[in-house]
C-alpha cells in the first residue's frame, strides 16, 4: 500500500502545483486618474499625419464642422453616463494613495501597472463600489465607470478576464510562489517513503518504475493544468467539467491509473532464503516455505519460455513471469539446489 | 529458410548455386549459409516501458535530436536572423523544439504502451556467423509495410522512407569480426553488443539461458579479436618483408 501512497502523493503533490500556479482571481477591478484634457486631445484634436487616408479626412471633416464642446463639458459628459455614487466615507487617504502609487510610491506601489492600480474586488475600498461597477458592467457591458472621491475623478476598469490584463503577476497568480513547495514536498515524499521491495531479492528494475513514475506524474499535471491554462481561471475550467476541461481531465486520470500500475510493480518482490520465499505484494507478504511447494512447471509461451509456475500442496498456482525481474537467477538457482526445479533445454 | 537441397548439399538463397553441407560460404558467389545448428536460438517477449535499456535509448535520440537542432538554430539565427533580440529569438524558438519534443516523447511511450502493448517479441540467434535477431511482431512489420504505402499513396517520402528504414531493421545480424565490446547485465539478463562506436544490439535473455550465451559470446568475440588481430599482424609483417626487399 506504501506504493500506492507514494504515488498518489506525488500525483496529488503535482496537480496542487499545477492548480495553485495558476489559480488567479476570476475579476480584477482597476483604478486610475482619468486625464479628460489628454482623452479630449486625442478625440477631438486636429489630426495631422503625413498620409491621411478617407477616415482620417472624414473625421477631420466632422471635427470642423460640429462642436463637442470644451473639456468641461466632455468631462461632464463622459461621468454622467458611467458614473458611480462614492460611498458616504472619508476616502481622501486611499486617493493619496492612489495618486502616491501612480508615482511609484507608497504601498500600493507594487499593484500598479501601466499607470492603472490593481485591486481584488473583494478589498476595502474597492468592495464599496463594486455594486455600481457591476450595475454599469452588466446593463451595457461597459468595463469603465467612473467616480470622483474626494474632489479627484477616478476611472474604475472591470477585467472579467484578469490574465489578460496588465495586473502585475503577485496580484494575478498569488499562489505561484507556494506551487514549488507542494511540487518539492511531494517529490520529497516520493523518494524518502521507504521502499516496499527494496530488500527482495528478485524484484522489478527499479530505474525505469522511478523514470515512469516522474514521466507519468508530469503527463498527468499535464493534462490536468491544460483546462486551468487555457481558461480565464481555475473556476471558470471547473465550471467547463462536462466540456473540454472534463475529457483533458479523464486524459490525466488514466494516466494517473497507468501510474498505480506501476505501484503493482514497485511492490512485487521475491526474497529467497534458506528455508522458503517470501512473496511481496501491493497487498502484503507471503512465506511459502519450501515444504509447501508440490511442484515447480515452466509457462511456456509456444517456443517462448515465460516464468515459472509453483503449485502448492493446498492446490494453489502461482505464476512467477519473469519478463522486467531483475536478479531471476537467484529464484532458479535456489529452486534448482532445493531439487524443486531443474532449467530445461537453453532455448 | 529452407537452405538444404536435399541431396546432402544445400542451396545457396543468394544465387542458387548448391554446395555441400559442410560448406560455410556458397562456392559460386560467395554468400553465408545460415548455421544449420545454432549455438543459441531463443525468442523473449522484451518489456518496452519498464525497460532501463529502452527508456535510455528513448532518452539518448532525444537528448541528440534537441542537441543537433539547439546548434543548427544557433548558426543559423546567427548567420541570418536579427542580430538586436537574438538571444530571446533563440530561447523562443528552443522552447518551442522542447515543447515539440516532449510531445514526441510522450508520443513514443503511447505507442509503446498502447500500440506494441508493452511487449515486444523478438527472436535470437547466436551461431557461427554472428549474433542475430529478428522481430517476430506482426503488428510492427505490419506497420512498417503501412507506413511504406500510405507514403508512397500521400506522396510524403519522408513517411515511406521512416517505413522503409524501420523494416530494415526487422532482422539482422552482427558478425563476430564486427563485434568490438560487450556489456553484461546479469542482474537484468541482457547483454550489450557494441561495434566500435555503438551498441548495434542488446540481448536480451531469459534467465534460463544468460549465463551460457555470455560465456559464448565471451568465447566468441575473444576468439574473433584474436584472428583479427593475427591478420593484421600478419600483414603488418608481409608489408614490412616487402619494404625491406
Amino acid at each position: 500500500m506504501i506504493e500506492l501512497l507514494r504515488r498518489l502523493i506525488l500525483l496529488a503533490g503535482a496537480c496542487a502545483a499545477a492548480w495553485l500556479w495558476w489559480d488567479s482571481p476570476v475579476t480584477l477591478i482597476s483604478v486610475r486618474r482619468p486625464d479628460f484634457a489628454m482623452e479630449y486631445a486625442r478625440k477631438y484634436g486636429e489630426r495631422k499625419y503625413a498620409f491621411m487616408g478617407a477616415i482620417e479626412h472624414g473625421r477631420e471633416l466632422i471635427r470642423k464642422t460640429t462642436d463637442p464642446g470644451g473639456i468641461a463639458e466632455f468631462r461632464k459628459r463622459t461621468l454622467s453616463s458611467r458614473f458611480i455614487d462614492p460611498p458616504a466615507r472619508d476616502l481622501a487617504p486611499w486617493v493619496d494613495s492612489i495618486d502616491a502609487a501612480l508615482k511609484g510610491q507608497g504601498p500600493a506601489a507594487p499593484r500598479t501597472a501601466k499607470e492603472q492600480v490593481f485591486f481584488l474586488p473583494e478589498e476595502p475600498p474597492i468592495d464599496l463600489f463594486l455594486p455600481g461597477i457591476k450595475k454599469i458592467y452588466g446593463g451595457a457591458s461597459w468595463l469603465n465607470s467612473y467616480s470622483t472621491v474626494a474632489g479627484r475623478d477616478l476611472e474604475f476598469r472591470y477585467h472579467p478576464e484578469p490574465r489578460d490584463s496588465a495586473a502585475p503577476a503577485w496580484l494575478l497568480y498569488p499562489q505561484r510562489g507556494q506551487a514549488w513547495i507542494w511540487l518539492l514536498a511531494a517529490l520529497a515524499v516520493y523518494f524518502l517513503l521507504p521502499r516496499a521491495a527494496r530488500r527482495s531479492s528478485v524484484r522489478h528494475d527499479p530505474i525505469p518504475i522511478t523514470a515512469l513514475d516522474l514521466a507519468g506524474a508530469t503527463i498527468a499535471a499535464f493534462f490536468f493544468a491544460l483546462p486551468l491554462f487555457v481558461h480565464d481561471s481555475n473556476t471558470d475550467a471547473v465550471d467547463d467539467i462536462f466540456g473540454g476541461a472534463g475529457i483533458s481531465w479523464l486524459v490525466s486520470a488514466f494516466v494517473a491509473l497507468l501510474m498505480m500500475s506501476n505501484a503493482r510493480r514497485a511492490a512485487f518482490g521475491i526474497t529467497v532464503a534458506d528455508t522458503g520465499l517470501r512473496l511481496s505484494r501491493l497487498t502484503g507478504n507471503r512465506d511459502i516455505a519450501f515444504g509447501e511447494i508440490a511442484s515447480v512447471t515452466p509457462i511456456d509461451d509456444g517456443a517462448e519460455r515465460l516464468g515459472l509456475q509453483l503449485r502448492l500442496t493446498s492446490g494453489e498456482t502461482i505464476d512467477l513471469k519473469w519478463a522486467g525481474l531483475m536478479n531471476f537467477a537467484s529464484l532458479l538457482d535456489i529452486l534448482w539446489r532445493t531439487g524443486y526445479y531443474r532449467p530445461g533445454v537453453m532455448r | 529458410m529452407n537452405v538444404s537441397s536435399g541431396l546432402g548439399g544445400q542451396t545457396c538463397p543468394e544465387c542458387g548455386a548448391v554446395s555441400s553441407a559442410q560448406s560455410q560460404f556458397c562456392g559460386q558467389c560467395g554468400a553465408g549459409f545460415p548455421d544449420p545448428s545454432p549455438e543459441h536460438q531463443w525468442m523473449i517477449s522484451i518489456p518496452m516501458l519498464d525497460n532501463r535499456f529502452m527508456l535510455y535509448d528513448l532518452v539518448k535520440l532525444l537528448f541528440w535530436t534537441g542537441l543537433i537542432i539547439a546548434i543548427l538554430m544557433f548558426v543559423m539565427l546567427a548567420a541570418f536572423g536579427p542580430g538586436h533580440d537574438f538571444l530571446e529569438s533563440y530561447f523562443q524558438l528552443m522552447r518551442m523544439f522542447a515543447y515539440v519534443l516532449a510531445g514526441f516523447a510522450v508520443m513514443f511511450l503511447a505507442i509503446m504502451l498502447l500500440f506494441f502493448g508493452n511487449r515486444y517479441r523478438t527472436g535470437f540467434t547466436v551461431d557461427r556467423n554472428g549474433v542475430g535477431w529478428s522481430s517476430l511482431m506482426s503488428r510492427s512489420k505490419w506497420a512498417n509495410r503501412a507506413a511504406v504505402v500510405a507514403g508512397i499513396l500521400a506522396a510524403k517520402p519522408g513517411v515511406a522512407g521512416a517505413g522503409l528504414l524501420a523494416q530494415s531493421q526487422e532482422q539482422g545480424i552482427v558478425e563476430w569480426d564486427e563485434i568490438r565490446k560487450l556489456k553484461f547485465y546479469p542482474a537484468l539478463c541482457t547483454i550489450s553488443v557494441m561495434n566500435s562506436w555503438r551498441v548495434v544490439i542488446r540481448l536480451n535473455c531469459t534467465p534460463e539461458n544468460y549465463p551460457a550465451i555470455a560465456d559464448t559470446l565471451k568465447r566468441k568475440a575473444t576468439k574473433a579479436a584474436i584472428q583479427i588481430l593475427g591478420l593484421m599482424l600478419s600483414l603488418l609483417i608481409s608489408a614490412s618483408q616487402r619494404g625491406a626487399q
